[in-house]
């Protein structure tokens, strides 16, 4: 199973939406369509795709806004809930974890679960530091965006 | 030139004016801060490219043999942490600040 964050599911959503809306959020401000593909790439198939209930309510209180883009948000949100698997974990599993203090509680959640996974994508680079610390195979997509900049 | 909207090309370009100036004030020698470009938008009301950079460093808190303690953890401290900062560009390509940014 491939384990995935909240922003690197904003940016699928916005691709699978529209590509040209993903420069245009701010939590997504750095990656262009050719980052899109590349995540289609890696996640290869929605039914190998895992997150959270905490990734769900993350990107649905940054992207269930008001304006056109609403009606085309809730189908494919509708459709990936469908179409990929989530799993619950407690909050007091990360309460109980060190790692809770720098990452919160969504972050702490998924660094957890991401080690019965395959892999974690994230475009996060706290969440990527701390999972790499532990050992887990990371889709970074912050990194992979930094390739294009060096 | 002036730096405007071509996404990719003004990114690298912004990208590389920021991390010229950062790495000059870490002083880091050869160790290399894994600086990263995490978010940049153009503010429309000051005229500048906004950038967040991220890089990591070795807390200098913390000495070069020592395990942390069970509080060290507790506190949040690690051996390494990753520092975020703001960086405001002019559309000429000039770093007209550097700030403190809590992500």
């Amino acid at each position: 199973m491939k384990l995935i964050d909240a922003n690197s599911l904003i940016v699928l959503i916005l691709g699978l939406i529209d590509p040209t809306q993903i420069s245009k959020n701010k939590r997504t401000s750095i990656y262009s369509e050719k980052d899109f593909l590349k995540l289609l790439h890696v996640i290869h198939s929605l039914d190998e795709l895992i997150t959270i209930p905490n990734v769900w309510t993350e990107v649905d209180n940054l992207l269930n806004r008001g304006g056109y883009l609403k009606y085309d948000y809730i189908m494919q949100l509708k459709a990936l809930m469908n179409n990929t698997q989530e799993r619950y974990l407690g909050s007091d599993v990360a309460l109980s974890r060190d790692e809770f203090w720098n990452l919160g509680l969504t972050d702490t959640l998924l660094l957890e679960l991401s080690k019965e996974c395959d892999l974690l994508i994230t475009s996060d680079s706290d969440l990527s530091d701390f999972a790499y610390a532990n050992g887990i195979v990371v889709y970074d997509m912050i990194k992979e965006r930094n390739k294009d900049f060096n | 030139m002036s730096i405007t909207n071509t996404h990719n090309i003004d990114l690298k370009k912004l990208f590389l004016i920021a991390k010229d100036h950062i790495i000059d004030f870490l002083n880091t020698g050869d160790y290399q801060p894994d600086l990263r470009l995490e978010e940049a938008k153009f503010n429309e009301e000051e005229g500048v490219w906004d950038l967040v950079i991220s890089y990591l460093l070795k807390n200098e808190n913390i000495l070069d043999n020592a395990e942390l303690s069970p509080l060290n953890i507790a506190l949040g401290q690690r051996k390494f942490e990753r520092i975020y900062k703001k960086v405001k560009i002019d559309k000429e390509g000039k770093l007209m600040g550097l700030f403190m940014y809590n992500k």
